[in-house]
């Protein structure tokens, strides 16, 4: 197993009161998941629910609160200085933000050479200028974008920046936060072709955070679907494309919008209505309570649990 | 309400000059909704931040953009920063970059209204943060970017500009980071924006779903140049340009069955297409004439393909 988490909870430390000091604000839940070599879990969700927390917690970039993160069967949390640095060369992340995750200062280049360095010391400097401008390419950019600054590129082309930062030292593992976000279709489809290529050939495993669920589709093996710092349903992905279980996955999946004016203009004003419940003061009940429309009493007063019901496990017990 | 006529940008790269908006023309008429779509560096931020005149320190727009009458830009810089802001606003692609980190998200917010008394604008900024479904907003808005989910960010993004009332809207992909139930939500409170408030609405997309919620008419951008304007219904139901034909092609579809791969669009995008002769889709077309690669095609009725109108 190349990446597990067990019962994992990820917190983040509350500014300091002038009284007294408030607990940690816990955004991520009780999360379990094992990904093998050259798979894919998919993760969806509802915005601020916690996905990205929990991708970087799972490269250790930011603590586990209770439970644990495994790198083939280690945690990271207990590894030597030195056995983290060789470990985590292997693991790489995509970030979210995609010009905000350049340095500003640094050329392409130096962006994409620099992991080199660090994890291929010896390397010469022709070889990690061949290296860089080949894994551009792959991501749809000609080397002609290795002398540019971050500000003088497109949004698309500093996302590919970053997913050609994250491939080129070869990983094991990338934590992929939302990484086709803004290209467009054609590229997009480049870059998904290429992720499963690397896949089939070197046996990468992928974390795929995503609101596009027709991309999740296609790259994931299994999907997990999170709202406010829990998982609600985590299924065999053609399974949860095929009939998503809980209510909030099936409003997601109703959702999608279709390039079809006339169905979407029909859908207009039809939009999941209630309001959201916050992290500050999650609901005692089903997260999904207040937006459910099949939602009984009981739901807004017991959580329920995360139970198997055929090949998926699913938080709703209706 | 906006009128661009054949605008250009150009910006000096290693001394040299290269295009990346070639010519660019559009309008759009008060309470319209225009979507911008088209692949990666085909110049559409660019359009969007020459109309704001907030082009990087090399770059150069030309051409006409008038709004209401007024060509944004040779305007004096007073007179623009006048219009940024209120009556013309912009959501950012990027709004890490495009918030202010050591600001609590409220005071940004409020300082939108900064003719209204603090405590006024205060509320309002609540408000409006609840009506992009914001959890918890009065708590949230006392509180900085950093702590902010990618998608509360571009929420927070889209109330800086609603509270602005603006006459015209910009907006570059104001929904990347969003949930498909909550992106249906903010885009139907931008199409009330439109209906309500006659607010014109420029908003640029990769997710043609989107325009198709939202958008009446849509233009096409390839290399920096518009290849076919239309109506929402005329583009998905018969699209003209070869370009927006592999568009809509490589648009997944959650009904079609799974392939091994992906549809994409064969080749690749020249780098600097906007700055050579010819048409900037042309070494991956399937209709390539010899006259493409060297004459560039004039957008006639909506479309800039000699092949296709023949
Ligand atoms: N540095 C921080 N300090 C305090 N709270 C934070 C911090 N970063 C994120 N949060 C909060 O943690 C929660 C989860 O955020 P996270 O960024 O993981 O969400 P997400 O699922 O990635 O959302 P999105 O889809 O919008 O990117 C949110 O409520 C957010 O406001
Ligand atoms: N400051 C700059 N100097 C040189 N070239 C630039 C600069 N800013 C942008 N460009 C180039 O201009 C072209 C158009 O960029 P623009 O940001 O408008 O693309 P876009 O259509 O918005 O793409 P995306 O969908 O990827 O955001 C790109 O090829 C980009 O690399
Ligand atoms: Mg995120
Ligand atoms: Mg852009």
């Amino acid at each position: 197993m190349i990446l597990e988490a067990r019962n994992l909870s990820v917190a983040y430390p509350l500014p300091r009161g002038l009284i007294s000091r408030p607990a940690p604000l816990t955004v991520v839940h009780d999360v379990s998941f094992r990904l093998e070599r050259g798979k894919t879990l998919g993760i969806v969700g509802e915005s601020g629910c916690g996905k990205s927390t929990l991708g970087r917690a799972l490269l250790h970039l930011l603590p586990a609160a209770k439970g644990e993160v495994l790198w083939a069967g280690e945690n990271p949390a207990q590894m030597a200085p030195e056995t983290l640095r060789k470990a985590r060369a292997k693991r790489q992340i995509i970030f979210q933000d995609p010009i905000a995750a350049l340095d500003p200062r640094m050329t392409v280049l130096k962006s994409l050479t620099r992991p080199l360095a660090t994890f291929e010391p010896g390397i010469t400097r022709a070889e990690s200028r061949d290296r860089a401008a080949e894994v551009l390419q792959r991501t749809g950019l000609s080397a002609d974008y290795l002398a540019r600054y971050p500000h003088e590129l497109s949004g698309g082309q500093a996302q590919r920046v970053g997913i050609a930062r994250a491939l080129i030292a070869r990983p094991e593992v990338i934590i992929c936060d939302e990484p086709v976000s803004a290209l467009d279709v054609s590229i997009q489809a480049q870059v998904v072709n290429l992720l499963l290529d690397l896949q089939e050939d070197l046996g990468l495993a992928l974390v795929f955070i995503s609101h596009n669920l027709a991309v999740v589709r296609q790259m994931a093996d299994e999907v997990m679907v999170m709202c406010l710092g829990r998982v609600v349903e985590q299924a065999p992905a053609e399974a949860f494309h095929l009939s998503p279980q809980h209510p909030y996955s099936q409003a997601l999946r109703q959702a999608v919008p279709e390039p079809d004016p006339l169905a979407e203009r029909s859908r207009r004003g039809k939009a999941l209505q209630g309001e959201l419940p916050s992290v500050h003061a999650p609901p005692p009940g089903c997260v999904f309570a207040s937006r459910c429309d099949r939602a009984r009493p009981e739901c807004r007063t017991t959580r329920p649990e995360l139970a198997p019901r055929g090949a998926a496990l699913v938080a709703c017990p209706y | 309400m906006l009128e661009i006529k054949g605008l250009t940008v150009d910006f000096r790269v290693e001394g040299r000059m290269v295009r990346a908006v070639d010519g660019v023309s559009l309008s759009i008429a008060k309470g319209q909704v225009m979507g911008l779509v088209g692949e990666s560096g085909s110049g559409k931020s660019q359009v969007l931040y020459a109309l704001m005149g907030l082009l990087a320190e090399n770059g150069r727009a030309g051409g006409q953009a008038l709004f209401q009458g007024q060509d944004l830009l040779t305007m004096a810089p007073r007179a623009l920063d006048l219009l940024r802001g209120k009556r013309i606003a912009m959501i950012f692609q990027d709004p890490m970059t495009a918030l202010n980190p050591y600001q609590r998200v409220g005071d940004q917010l409020a300082e939108v209204l900064f003719h209204l008394p603090k405590a006024q604008a205060w509320e309002r900024a609540v408000a409006m943060l609840e009506r992009v479904k914001i959890p918890d907003a009065a708590a949230r808005a006392r509180r900085y970017p950093h702590e902010f989910s990618g998608g509360m960010r571009q929420r927070v993004m889209i109330a800086m500009a609603l509270l602005a009332e603006p006459d015209l809207l910009l907006a570059d992909e104001p929904t990347t980071a969003l949930d498909v139930t909550i992106q249906a939500q903010i885009l139907d409170l931008l199409g009330e924006l439109a209906a309500e408030t006659q607010t014109a609405i420029l908003i640029v997309t990769h997710d043609l779903g989107v325009v198709a919620r939202l958008c009446d008419r849509v233009t096409v951008l390839y290399g920096g140049r518009v290849m076919e304007e239309a109506g929402a219904e005329a583009l998905f139901e018969a699209p003209r340009h070869p370009y927006s034909q592999g568009l809509l092609a490589a648009t997944p579809r959650m009904e079609a069955p799974l392939a091994p791969r992906m549809t994409t669009i064969p080749g690749t995008p020249r780098a600097g297409a906007a700055s050579l002769p010819g048409c900037p889709f042309a070494p991956r077309c399937a209709l390539v004439t010899d006259r493409c690669r060297k004459e560039t095609p004039q957008l006639i009725e909506g479309i800039a393909c000699r092949e296709v109108t023949r």
